[in-house]
């Protein structure tokens, strides 16, 4: 990690630990010890197909980190039956590789996961499921998304 | 602290003209310097205006305060009759000099990097700096456009006169270009990427502060993967860090931060993106060479000479010996069959997979691939897959 990757993510987890938005299982938070890996419980929103559930994200940021995207997926036993999000955990979301910018955050990408989880109407993965879970790379930040609806 | 300085007095009353190499103290102010002037050449100090950047200057500046360097010429003027309003010029009795002072920043080539910047103003026909404005620039387009500021030129006097500024670099005294983008942090603001509280910023307009070195890492990270959208007429640029903000960097000289390097990889990438988007571009085959370049559409045959190595070539096989005639064009059946055009830019895109949101990576249009239009909120729903 570099110095001001670093710095930026010790004030990040810090901030996210003093003022957690609802939504996000701070106390389940972990970080590898060179921060470069978080673990973060998302829980599905009242009213919403996923409410009550509790899916971990993971982050990995490089040392370029603000100005790259971090690759974030979801691992564990349970992920989020979504119409953009793969069966391996793979999420299909604009901000984290085309229309990521260094003024997002750890905090900002987990609100937009949830917000992305709430406004869904169908528990399905995508439909090209099975081909992408088999043919991707073990790197989301590898793919050339083609991305869904942003709007859910 | 003694400076020497060259000052030209224009009595109006005697109609004389005076040259004069002075010795002063930079830091005392305009008063000291017209009794000066006075000891010297029995000119009153009080009938003495003194002008510089175009105005006058008020008694009480500061004379260091007007970053003076030896080839600086400031001019004395002794009206003929004791009166302010002469030529309708401005008599703005002026408190702070602030667009003299370095208020602004610059690229300075010379010192290659950004360093604060003075603004001088010239006459627009013959370059001497005797001019006095007859109103204060607002705004940069007053300073960067030109023919915005009506002068008057004690030197040439020519009527209907506009000033033409300039920017230096206040480090080294050589030209300099504005950054528009670029100011102080007055309000102490935090970066929207850092949180630090840096002395010099980049705001694009919208208020959304970013430090100078988290601007820079962004544009680097930015020209790694080629994120500059083409935005006319600003041409290949890149929007304010800051999320869902449009705001674009309005001028390239702001790219010099990324270092000559990267600058000049920012210019050969951006060339070739418009020459592949263009109908009337072409990218030189020839493998030690790779210039882009225009073709010209008149007698045209088909062929084309690269303007930098001279290799000549067929624009449909890209061979010295077109080989179209004696070969089906497979390459271009096999790209018309497999791709779709963006609807924006017509650069072919292919979809090996995905939905039908197509986001163009070379001018960063949002289309259907199924419409072959802009992407709708009809598309939205019912076009992800087909």
């Amino acid at each position: 990690m570099s110095d001001a990757a670093t710095r930026r993510l010790m004030k990040e987890l810090a901030q996210l630990k003093s003022e957690a938005p609802e939504g996000l299982l701070v106390d389940n938070t972990s970080t590898s010890n060179d921060l470069k890996q978080w673990k973060i419980g998302v829980v599905g929103a009242e009213g919403t197909l996923y409410a009550g559930e509790v899916f971990m994200l993971q982050f990995t940021f490089g040392p370029q980190y603000p100005f790259n995207s971090p690759e974030v997926m979801f691992v564990g036993e349970t992920i989020p039956a979504h119409p953009h999000i793969y069966s391996n955990g793979h999420i299909c979301l604009s901000i984290l590789s085309d229309d990521w910018t260094p003024a997002l955050s750890v905090q900002s990408v987990c609100l937009s996961i949830l917000s992305m989880l709430s406004s869904s109407k169908e528990k399905k993965h995508p439909i090209d499921d099975a081909i992408y879970v088999r043919t991707c790379s073990k790197n989301p930040s590898k793919t050339r998304w083609w991305f869904h609806d942003d709007s859910v | 602290m003694s400076d020497e300085i060259s000052i030209l007095i224009q009595d109006r009353k005697t109609g004389q003209r005076r040259n004069l190499t002075l010795n002063i103290n930079i830091t005392g102010n305009i008063e000291d310097l017209t009794k000066d002037v006075e000891k010297l050449t029995e000119i009153p100090s009080d009938e003495l205006e003194v002008v510089f950047c175009g105005k006058k200057l008020s008694k009480s500046t500061i004379m260091r305060d007007l970053s003076l360097t030896p080839a600086t010429q400031i001019m004395l003027l002794r009206p003929k009759f004791n009166s302010h309003n002469e030529n309708g010029a401005t008599t703005a009795k002026i408190t702070t000099d602030s667009s003299i002072l370095g208020s602004f920043y610059v690229w300075c080539k010379n010192c290659d990097d950004v360093k604060r910047g003075k603004l001088r103003v010239y006459c627009q026909k013959c370059s001497s700096t005797s001019v006095l404005v007859k109103s204060e620039p607002q705004n940069w387009s007053d300073v960067l456009k030109s023919k915005r500021i009506p002068a008057v030129c004690e030197e040439c006097c020519t009527p209907g006169l506009f000033a033409e500024f300039k920017f230096k670099c206040l480090a080294c005294n050589d030209p300099a270009a504005a950054l528009t983008h670029v100011r102080g942090n007055w309000q102490m603001t935090e970066c929207c990427v850092c949180d630090g509280k840096e002395k010099v910023i980049f705001d694009l307009g919208c208020n959304h502060i970013t430090c100078q070195f988290c601007f820079r890492d962004y544009l680097l990270s930015q020209l790694e993967r080629f994120g500059f959208v083409n935005q006319p007429p600003h041409g290949f640029t890149i929007f304010c860090p800051y999320p869902g903000c449009n705001r674009v960097v309005q001028d390239v000289h702001h790219f010099h931060i990324m270092g000559q390097t990267s600058y000049s990889e920012y210019q050969r990438k951006a060339t070739e993106r418009l020459i592949a988007v263009d109908d009337k571009g072409v990218t030189c085959p020839n493998v030690s060479c790779g210039q882009s370049f225009f073709w010209e559409p008149y007698d045209d045959d088909g062929r084309s000479q690269c303007p930098d190595c001279f290799f000549s070539f067929c624009r449909k096989c890209f061979e010295r010996n077109c080989v179209c005639q004696s070969e089906d064009d497979l390459t271009r059946t096999t790209i018309d069959a497999t791709t779709r055009r963006c609807p924006k830019c017509h650069v072919a895109t292919e979809r090996n997979g995905g939905c039908a949101h197509i986001h163009c990576t070379s001018c960063g249009m949002d289309w259907c691939f199924k419409c072959k239009t802009e992407w709708k909120e009809e598309c939205q729903w019912d076009h992800w897959f087909n």
